[in-house]
């Protein structure tokens, strides 16, 4: 008998081609491959080649989430948990302090607001685990405190796949959660009752309405097409809007899609409020609260619906997605 | 265009000829493209039909290929963008979606002598959808198993392996 084709006969660029496609949602799997054999090693281990593979697949596979949680006495702390099979991401270290809250993790680093009288934050690599403490902020104590960090180049001159160690822009306002998009930042205000437009070109604040929906927590987050959307439940079905501008040129909300959430996210108690409280951008995933967990659903149109439940409802008050290629880079150790 | 109506054979190293339309093989192929453009100045004034030795290409496989360029190239001209199909991405709602997941859902040994086919004769859609079939191959096997299964010769040794296995223990 001929023995089987073998990759490694295929010049080192064929074998290159493959890995370069093999899907970024598990990163476990590429750390796998390059246990396989010396080439393969070799060419996981090229920064060129983790360079084109970050390009190829440009959406960051989400590795987790950091799961903010109130403790006795309003202390509050965080800690990550994994949704893929395996993760190298570890638990966040024993940061000094009694109050630990992460408020937005983008291109590769997590800021933490840690002020247990008022607000400090401080911007944490969760893969390198660098530290840089900002300076203390003059905004008053504010259980609200909401903000963003990001890189502060725009899309245009940046893909954002491989910026986590470079400098980063932070963005602060007394409110609650925040959604950035290329070149604006939106807070909801208010418990929803406003919204916060910062535009990153020109450093300008307006602000806007949300959709007419009376008496519900909103979640701001970018829609498939890019514009703002918007996502709220309310009784047992989840509504999200986008953002549109008419050919007048008017903006105003349009509702998008209207899902039935009972067998989805079930509750225990019928009258538990279930409420949106992540969105994890470009791969689409969305998290929900209900009495019975956190589930996480991914939201792309033209997917079958499947929720899986990632985590225990208890104390949990947000929950911040982790996206990054960066786990790639532990392959250097090897 | 006179051209359109042209035909070539191909002939496969085990000897074997495939009649295909000159355009839509130009259209998917590279490599064969390549070929023709040389051989035109000799038959511009002739009817002959050009004979093309693909010396690396079993008929089995040239077999399958031309299936996948016929097939792609005739639902590319009946939506009226011949290109169209270069940029469906596997998994799209696509009409050749479906094709493209049966085409490669063959043995090991089939795929990838189809990878190394679409490499020679340069069709990059067919190299893209070979070696994305490779890849998903990869996924929920063991490292044995992917050695196993593509013939792999494990070349580290003992201490290296452990050495390996301890800084990644993570990924296991």
């Amino acid at each position: 008998m001929a023995p089987p084709r073998s990759l490694p006969e295929l010049i080192e660029d064929t074998a290159a081609e493959v890995l370069l496609r093999v899907p970024a949602d598990e990163p476990a799997h590429l750390v796998r491959a390059s246990l396989v054999c010396k080439l393969w090693r070799r060419i996981l281990l090229n920064p060129a080649f983790l360079r084109r593979y970050r390009e190829f697949h440009r959406i960051p596979p989400l590795l987790g989430f950091l799961r903010n949680s109130i403790t006795a006495g309003l202390f509050q702390s965080f800690r990550f948990v994994p949704t893929t099979s395996a993760s190298p991401m570890s638990q966040p270290p024993p940061f000094d302090g009694a109050r630990w809250r992460a408020l937005s993790c983008r291109h590769g680093r997590v800021l933490l607001d840690t002020g247990l009288y008022g607000v400090d934050l401080v911007v944490w690599d969760p893969i390198t685990g660098d530290l840089q403490r900002l300076p203390k902020s003059s905004i008053p104590i504010s259980f609200f405190i909401s903000a963003a960090v990001l890189c502060p180049a725009g899309s245009c001159s940046c893909n954002h796949l491989d910026c986590h160690g470079g400098p980063f822009l932070v963005v602060s306002v007394s409110s609650l959660d925040g959604c950035a998009k290329v070149d604006s930042i939106y807070f909801s205000l208010q418990l929803g009752e406003k919204i916060l437009k910062f535009d990153l070109g020109n450093n300008s604040l307006s602000m806007m309405n949300p959709p007419d929906l009376y008496n519900c927590d909103v979640l701001l987050m970018p829609t498939e097409e890019g514009s703002l959307g918007l996502a709220a439940i309310r009784g047992s079905r989840l509504y999200l809007w986008s953002r549109e501008v008419d050919p007048k040129g008017d903006a105003g909300w349009v509702p998008r899609r209207v899902i039935k959430i009972q067998k989805l996210f079930p509750n225990n108690n019928p009258r538990y409020r279930r409420s949106v409280i992540g969105f994890a951008d470009g791969v689409g995933a969305i998290f929900v609260k209900t009495d019975v967990g956190i589930f996480m659903m991914e939201l792309k149109s033209g997917r079958k619906r499947k929720a899986r439940k990632v985590s225990e409802p208890e104390d949990c008050c947000g929950v911040i997605p982790v996206m990054s290629f960066s786990t790639l880079q532990l392959c250097n150790h090897i | 265009m006179a051209s359109e109506k042209k035909v070539v054979f191909l002939r496969s190293s085990d000897g074997e000829a495939f009649e295909v339309s000159e355009e839509v093989i130009s259209a998917a192929s590279v490599t064969i493209k390549g070929m023709i453009d040389e051989e035109s100045p000799s038959r511009a004034d002739t009817a002959a039909t050009t004979t093309l030795a693909i010396p690396n290409v079993t008929a089995a496989t040239l077999s399958r290929v031309l299936h996948y360029v016929n097939k792609h190239f005739d639902a590319a001209a009946v939506v009226g963008r011949p290109d169209d199909y270069i940029f469906c991405a596997p998994g799209d709602e696509h009409p050749l979606a479906r094709f493209d997941d049966d085409f490669v859902d063959v043995d090991n040994d089939t795929l990838i002598d189809l990878v190394h086919a679409a490499e020679y004769l340069h069709i990059k859609k067919l190299f893209d959808l070979t070696c994305k079939a490779v890849a998903d191959k990869l996924k929920g096997r063991t490292i044995d198993q992917i050695r196993e299964t593509f013939g792999i010769v494990n070349d580290y040794t003992v201490e290296e392996e452990v050495e390996v296995y301890r800084e990644n223990s993570w990924a296991f």
